[in-house]
């Protein structure tokens, strides 16, 4: 099963910078999940709201990333067609939870300032 | 123009088998999250003018080269490209995506010093005091009518007593002393607040430091009163003794 899950598991040449740009996206997308936890660390008032939307969201996003890099290098067949849709899933999901927190967050931060 | 979309198109897909139309689907819903997302921004900037300039801007960029990467990434599922054109085509929908992405980053960046400053603090070296002030921060924004919460303990030692009062102490200024009653003050002070803030966002954080506050406050005034008691006693002593 392995064995058949492996075959035509090859970058393309052409491929290379396709797949070296989505798996950037999902660093990218990660590094901004760490960030998100520093901020939780470092200023728990302000990241009380909205801030476990954009966690799950901007994760989401980072799998969204990987999978992309994964629907490039996988062999067309059921496993490309997981990724892809994969891809897709995850993209929407994280969206959706990065506006919210967002929205929220935004709320937040105008009452915050309201009061100030 | 048409030669060049000739050369780069290899066919037009108009029969679509199940994953094909769930593709669709999901690349349309996430063109429609971006949209929201925008939305949520548009709203952000209405709601909240002061963000502007402070990382909305930038998180509407994202969001634009966002939506540029869906409608791309909706476009080709109905368009089979020729396979050297599908290479670059790709890779300028991850770009456009990666771009917007640093942007979003040094959007969240900035949003953040923004709250940061909003906050009360953005230097890294007061980022400890920070946790420990900004509750104080809100309790005197909100509390300009209570000067009690403000200015915990305003009345010393040395306001109550007269620095020479072995001459003037009688007994009428002991019972003004005595009839101070800051617990009934901080009581009622602490209504006002409980009512004040009872519909805030950060109506936790503020009870607990008004608690904080009004605890404190009350032992402060404790140990004043029973310092005056005591000066009161000696005082009274001493004037007994001299009518003696």
């Amino acid at each position: 099963m392995i064995q058949i899950m492996a075959e035509g598991w090859v970058i393309q040449p052409k491929d290379g910078l396709t797949f070296a740009i989505e798996i950037t996206l999902f660093v990218g997308f990660i590094v901004l999940s760490i960030l998100l936890l520093l901020l939780r660390g470092r200023f728990p008032q302000l990241t009380k709201n909205g801030w476990i939307e954009l966690l799950i969201g901007v994760f989401c996003l980072a799998l969204k990333g990987l999978t992309d890099g994964l629907d490039t290098i996988a062999p067309d067949g059921l496993l490309h067609d997981i990724f892809d849709t994969a891809e897709a899933g995850f993209m929407f999901i994280g969206l959706i939870l990065l506006g919210i927190g967002l929205l929220r967050i935004t709320i937040f931060s105008v009452k915050v300032w309201e009061v100030r | 123009m048409v030669s060049f979309l000739m050369d780069i198109i290899d066919y037009w897909i108009i029969e679509f088998d199940l994953q094909g139309i769930r593709d669709i689907l999901l690349e349309f819903l996430a063109v429609i999250a971006f949209i929201f997302l925008l939305v949520v921004i548009i709203i952000a900037m209405i709601r909240a003018p002061m963000l502007i300039g402070h990382g909305s801007i930038e998180m509407g960029i994202f969001v634009i080269f966002g939506l540029i990467h869906s409608v791309m990434n909706m476009f080709d599922e109905f368009i089979r490209f020729t396979s050297e054109f599908y290479t670059i085509w790709k890779l300028m929908k991850d770009l456009f995506l990666l771009i917007g992405v640093i942007i979003l980053i040094v959007g969240f960046f900035r949003f953040f010093r923004f709250s940061a400053r909003l906050f009360g603090t953005d230097t890294d070296e007061e980022n400890e005091k920070a946790k420990l002030n900004v509750e104080i921060d809100y309790v005197d924004a909100k509390t300009d009518e209570v000067p009690f919460l403000t200015e915990p303990v305003k009345t010393t030692e040395a306001d109550r007593i007269p620095e020479t009062p072995n001459e003037d102490i009688t007994e009428e200024i002991a019972e003004e002393a005595t009839e101070e009653e800051p617990e009934v003050e901080a009581v009622e002070d602490t209504t006002e607040i409980e009512d004040f803030t009872e519909d805030d966002v950060i109506e936790e954080t503020i009870d607990d430091t008004v608690e904080e506050n009004i605890q404190v406050t009350e032992e402060k005034f404790e140990e004043v009163e029973e310092s005056i008691d005591e000066e009161i006693e000696e005082e009274k002593s001493v004037v007994d003794t001299e009518f003696s």
